[in-house]
């Protein structure tokens, strides 16, 4: 088969063609083996981070004086505020000191990256400003796993409703990793060289906003954040970055974590959308009545909290030999993931994106490697932004809009609707190990069933016209949108599914990974459907 | 776009009468409540206003990080409001100052001293007999009239 300048339509008929071969009805009268991850893929051993890590968490409070940091709400003056928190680190014995000297030693085994967690705000009568105290349950597993962490008191600004005082909670966060780069070394040998940031809510901004404000170059390598505000509309650039948000959430209920994870550079970038969590369970103990209750425990809240973004540390910080595409769908996580649901999305830097539909001028009939994007038997076949609230869509990023309903029967000749990609002069995949693709379903459209998932086959067709196609349930899914009450009710939230690319070829063992012509979507798994698809590609 | 937590809808009250001191205080229950001292939501007992000169530059105008900083303003009135059950969370209170035509203004600045004391800064230039209404991140609020 020659490939030099087919015409849409041929590319179409391929497809199609494919679709109709009996090998391929083979397939799709296959029963299909139900992967619970793609833990084979994974070549090193994974860290379970759900338990707590080795070593004994000693604690202590400190107190490093007073502070100016820039007032809210003014360009040229400063206000006065205490600096002070508390500390977890690794020691040799539990114990717990006062002042920034550690009653039990540190243990052996470091230096130890050090670590700032930034708390949200609330601002209840009485107003004891201890807030900092809220994340006990993950500062200890941290430092269980051989992170120096210590959580700053941000209520010293918390009185500040409007601005949010966003920049303020970057400064004093600064000011935690320069206080303690001034102590004697020996008191927690902690590595400055390896510093990240962890942050929830308006401390998650915080975060950001000291990203941004680094102008001293402290070596920040990982920022993760919980249910964070944005603000101040601050992108990541340049870092790896992780956030959970939960479906429940009833403060921070306006998308503005899902937003913040699209506005990220994929540096990685990994972002969990945790089903029946809310936003102050994600503390020890603060219970917000305003917001609703949550569907998962608040023991629940803390293993998803505590299990990633200690994974996601251990990566960045500690160099531990774990994927970061563990984190959006690897074996380790079990122990969460099977209680609770968490769709994830997850950018790998080094991906290769056929369509990420973002060129200028929207153009539904071409995608990002330049070749032609074709669709038969489709109702829709567009591309739109789906920052749009009237339709559920809390992203910021364009996807593409695909339609299908097969209900009422399909043209002579096509044996299911699909979507083809074309890859000009052919793909070689074979530096990657998945194929990625993220999608929602609009929620509430006509053509998606209440309640139900969709599914879809993704083929691959080589140069020589080998194909093999696996069903995209085997690995993800496309869930029924999950919903609350409340503002903001119905979120549309784009999620990651990664095929290993081997599946493809234990299909079809005849396919070359290193000569791919098409990726298809063929929609032969519910009768009809409204999509947006987003970051087709081949990935890690 | 930018997605501010947007407050409830306001109830547009009727005036009556100007001044500095409050004259009169509404509780709304609409809001779901559920939050220990706020249960019963806010209660505003005194409205004062005095006449200042504050630069104010709006932090949270930003729009990324390419962004010019805003224009500063000068801000040139200061409303405290004491009372009771005000508070906080990732958001609020909401401070808004609505004219008898009921054009609503959102205070540029809000600073929670305590359940008891909300300090407020309109925008420049707005005068007249007004309503000011605080709305908890519940949405449970409270109104009365203020004279800028």
């Amino acid at each position: 088969m020659r490939w030099a300048a087919f015409s849409p339509r041929v590319i179409a008929a391929v497809v199609v063609s494919a679709l109709l071969a009996p090998a391929a009805a083979a397939q799709l009268a296959a029963p299909r083996a139900v992967h619970a991850s793609s833990a084979a893929a994974v070549a090193v051993p994974p860290i379970a981070t759900f338990a707590p890590g080795r070593y004994a968490v000693g604690s202590a409070d400190w107190d490093f004086g007073t502070i100016d940091i820039t007032k809210p709400g003014s360009a040229t003056e400063t206000i006065t505020v205490q600096h002070f928190g508390t500390l977890r680190y690794p020691a040799q014995a539990v114990g717990t000191g006062r002042g920034p000297v550690p009653k039990a030693p540190v243990a052996a085994g470091g230096p130890f990256p050090f670590v700032v967690f930034s708390h949200g705000r609330f601002q209840e009568d009485p107003y004891i400003g201890h807030n900092h105290e809220q994340a006990s349950y993950l500062l200890d597993h941290l430092a269980s796993w051989g992170f120096v962490v210590a959580s700053v008191n941000l209520d010293v600004v918390g009185q500040y409703g409007q601005p949010a005082a966003i920049k303020q909670r970057g400064e004093i966060v600064l000011a935690t990793i320069a206080a303690f780069e001034q102590l004697d070394p020996s008191l927690y040998d902690i590595d400055f060289e390896h510093i990240g940031l962890v942050g929830h809510s308006r401390g998650g901004e915080g975060c950001l906003a000291a990203w941004k404000g680094n102008t001293a170059g402290y070596p920040i390598r990982a920022i993760a954040t919980i249910s964070l505000t944005n603000f101040q509309n601050m992108s990541v650039t340049g870092v790896p970055y992780l956030g959970l948000y939960g479906s429940k959430d009833g403060d921070v209920n306006n998308g503005w974590p899902i937003q913040v994870y699209d506005q990220a550079e994929p540096a990685p970038k990994l972002f969990e959308y945790i089903e029946g969590a809310n936003h102050f369970w994600f503390t020890d103990s603060i219970h917000y009545g305003g917001e609703g209750a949550a569907t998962i425990t608040r023991e629940q809240h803390h293993d998803c909290a505590r299990t990633y973004i200690t994974a996601f540390l251990l990566h960045a910080l500690r160099d531990a030999p774990l994927p970061y595409a563990e984190l959006c769908d690897g074996p380790t996580l079990t122990p969460v993931t099977g209680p609770i649901k968490i769709h994830p999305l997850y950018a790998d830097p080094q991906r290769l994106l056929v369509n990420s539909f973002e060129e200028p001028g929207s153009d539904p009939g071409s995608n990002s490697l330049g070749g032609a994007s074709v669709g038969e038997a489709l109702v829709t076949q567009d591309e739109e932004n789906l920052d749009n609230i009237a339709k559920t869509f809390y992203q910021r990023t364009h996807g593409g809009w695909i339609a299908f309903d097969s209900s009422g029967g399909l043209p002579e000749g096509v044996a299911a609707p699909v979507y083809v990609e074309e890859l000009p002069g052919g793909v070689d995949a074979s530096p990657y190990t998945h194929l990625s693709l993220n999608a929602l379903q609009r929620w509430n459209a006509p053509l998606n069933t209440a309640n139900q998932a969709q599914d879809l086959h993704v083929m691959l067709v080589d140069g020589s016209g080998h194909s093999a196609q696996v069903a995209l349930s085997d690995w993800g899914t496309i869930a029924w949108p999950i919903t609350h009450g409340g503002a903001f009710p119905k979120k549309s939230v784009l999620r990651t599914t990664r095929i290993p690319l081997r599946e493809f070829g234990q299909v079809n063992p005849a396919i070359d990974m290193s000569d791919l012509r098409l990726v298809s979507l063929v929609f032969d798994q519910t009768p009809s459907a409204e999509l947006r698809i987003d970051d087709l590609g081949f990935t890690r | 776009m930018r997605l501010r937590r947007p407050a409830s809808l306001l109830l547009v009250l009727a005036l009556a009468g100007a001044g500095v001191a409050v004259v009169a205080v509404t509780a709304s229950a609409l809001g779901r409540g559920g939050l220990g001292a706020a249960a019963d939501g806010p209660r505003i007992a005194r409205v004062s206003v005095r006449a200042v000169e504050r630069p104010f530059v709006d932090e949270d105008a930003l729009a990324g990080a390419a962004a010019p900083a805003p224009a500063p303003q000068l801000l040139d009135r200061e409303v405290t409001l004491d009372g009771s059950g005000f508070f906080g969370t990732s958001f609020g209170p909401f401070v808004r100052f609505v004219a008898p035509d009921g054009t609503s203004h959102d205070a540029v600045m809000v600073v929670i001293e305590s359940g008891g004391r909300i300090v407020a800064w309109p925008p420049a230039g707005l005068r007249g007999t007004l309503q000011v209404v605080v709305e908890n991140p519940d949405g449970q609020r409270a109104s009365t009239t203020v004279g800028l």
